[in-house]
């Protein structure tokens, strides 16, 4: 089972020096794969750090084009970018960090119809997605599919982030119902975002991507974590499986995927 | 010349016992290590001199051969002078290929030193030794030789040895003498897997035995 080459040993050693993630860690790493949904502020990083750390397969996932006004925040994304498709974007920058991962780009919007068949090729996904509807069709396949997933959210100065694992902890629903109403919560694009809190909440999104893979300390289950990067308060939310959740309760009500009617803004995907 | 600690030891146990006289013998080595000393008879039965027992000598020499040894050297003691040729040893010194090896007594931690000696020039050697104290029962299962790898890659290859060990295996690790030496085993045995021996092999490198977690 070890056959890490020498180059390899030399670039994952700080993995492999950790006790918690070790020469075993690195190979399940390696032997691992991660949908990223959305190459925007949150998936950006994520997906440098995943790339980084040596994940063996790598989706990511978005419909949009580099436009300037992304680079304050979505870091693989350079100047010379604006116009190339974010996932070419992305991709080119997660091989550069590290041939050793298979990068698949996936141009397309994420719908009601296409989300099941994709994220079922993955051992995790990342919810990095800008608007309400995605999260909750995003959360509602996870479940259905039973396949764990970050969710994540950033506004001005602050985020927030759950890691969901169906049949074991709260979803999104067990304690969102539904998507707010359109245009009721203000995007990104209209709210603004500091550039850095993208980064912040991006790499705990990674972070718990990673501690998943390799089965590494406990995964931010059944708990909000929030912050506010102006003051750099942090907090964890304790949250519990709901009964009458409608998607994983007892009796559910959504038993099918649905595209919900999305704000003008909120049909790009990226955050 | 590398020595096992052990036959340095008894070479030097040997020259106290023969006080005041001096005492004589040869070592033997294999694969570059001497590893087994012969005590001869001073039949001179001095202090300032010596000469080995013939009968014996040709003893140890037949000896040698039946174990696959060579002899490697001569060695005697100064019982009052400090460890360099006395005029007579340099005469005496017949052979140029071995070592003529001298326990001088004179000092408190018994100095030992080696010399070659050709047409009456003396060189000193420099003196490895190599304390191979591994306990016999210890079945080693894998060896990884870390020498000349710098930290933390060292530990990074043991790690790598060790997960291919099942619990229980043991692994002996060469590391260089210094940090790596020190930090390896500190490193592995917070991570649970047990020391088992720690042994100086020569002055630049040690080697351990872990014992998998
Ligand atoms: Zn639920």
């Amino acid at each position: 089972m070890i056959n890490l080459t020498d180059n390899q040993l030399d670039r994952y050693s700080r993995h492999i020096l950790l006790q918690e993630v070790g020469v075993e860690g690195q190979e399940m790493l390696l032997g691992g794969k991660i949908l990223i949904i959305g190459a925007g502020g949150l998936g950006a990083p994520a997906a440098v750090y995943l790339a980084a750390a040596g994940v063996g397969t790598i989706g990511i996932v978005d419909n949009d084009h580099v436009e300037i006004s992304n680079l304050q925040r979505q870091i693989t994304h350079f100047t010379k970018d604006i116009n190339a498709a974010k996932v070419d974007s992305a991709a080119e920058k997660m091989r550069a960090i590290n041939p050793d991962v298979k990068v698949n780009t996936y141009q397309q919007y994420i719908n009601a119809g296409n989300i099941r068949e994709l994220i079922r090729e993955y051992d995790f996904v990342i919810d990095g997605v800008d608007n309400f509807p995605t999260k909750f069709l995003i959360n509602d396949a996870c479940v259905m599919e039973g396949i764990p997933f970050s969710h994540g959210g950033i506004l001005r100065f602050d985020g927030q982030t759950m890691t969901v694992v169906p049949g074991k902890s709260a979803c999104y629903r067990c304690s969102f119902r539904q998507p707010p109403p359109p245009n009721a919560v203000p995007t990104c694009s209209q709210a603004g975002v500091l550039g850095a809190v993208a980064g912040m909440l991006g790499t705990i999104q990674a972070t718990e991507a990673l501690k998943y893979l390799t089965k590494t300390g406990e995964l931010l289950t059944d708990s909000l974590l929030t912050f506010d990067a102006k003051k750099m308060n942090f907090r964890k939310i304790n949250l519990k499986r709901q009964d009458n959740c409608p998607l994983c309760g007892g009796k559910p009500s959504v038993t099918e995927l649905i595209d919900a009617p999305q704000a003008a803004c909120g049909l790009k995907t990226a955050q | 010349m590398n020595i096992t600690k052990d036959v340095i030891n008894a070479i030097i146990d040997h020259a106290k016992r023969e006080i005041p006289y001096e005492a004589c013998g040869c070592l033997a080595e294999k694969d570059g290590i001497v590893s087994h000393y012969y005590e001869l008879t001073n039949i001179d039965k001095a202090a300032d001199h010596f000469s080995m027992d013939p009968k014996e000598q040709f003893a140890a020499i037949r000896d040698m051969r039946g174990k696959g040894l060579k002899l490697a050297g001569i060695y005697h003691s100064h019982p009052e002078t400090p460890a360099r040729p006395s005029e007579e040893d340099i005469r005496l010194a017949y052979d140029p290929e071995v070592s003529y090896v001298i326990v001088s007594l004179i000092e408190p931690d018994c100095s030992v030193k080696s010399f070659k000696i050709r047409n009456g020039v003396v060189t000193m050697e420099e003196i490895n030794i190599i304390d191979h104290k591994k306990e016999p029962q210890i079945k080693i299962d894998a060896v990884k030789n870390c020498q000349g790898i710098s930290c933390p890659m060292n530990l990074v290859y043991t790690k790598v040895e060790l997960a291919k060990l099942r619990s229980g295996q043991v692994l002996e690790v060469i590391l260089d003498d210094g940090a790596p030496a020190i930090n390896v085993p500190l490193s592995a045995s917070k991570e649970g897997h047990k020391i088992l021996a720690k042994n100086q092999l020569t002055k630049e490198s040690w080697s351990v035995l872990l014992e998998k977690a």
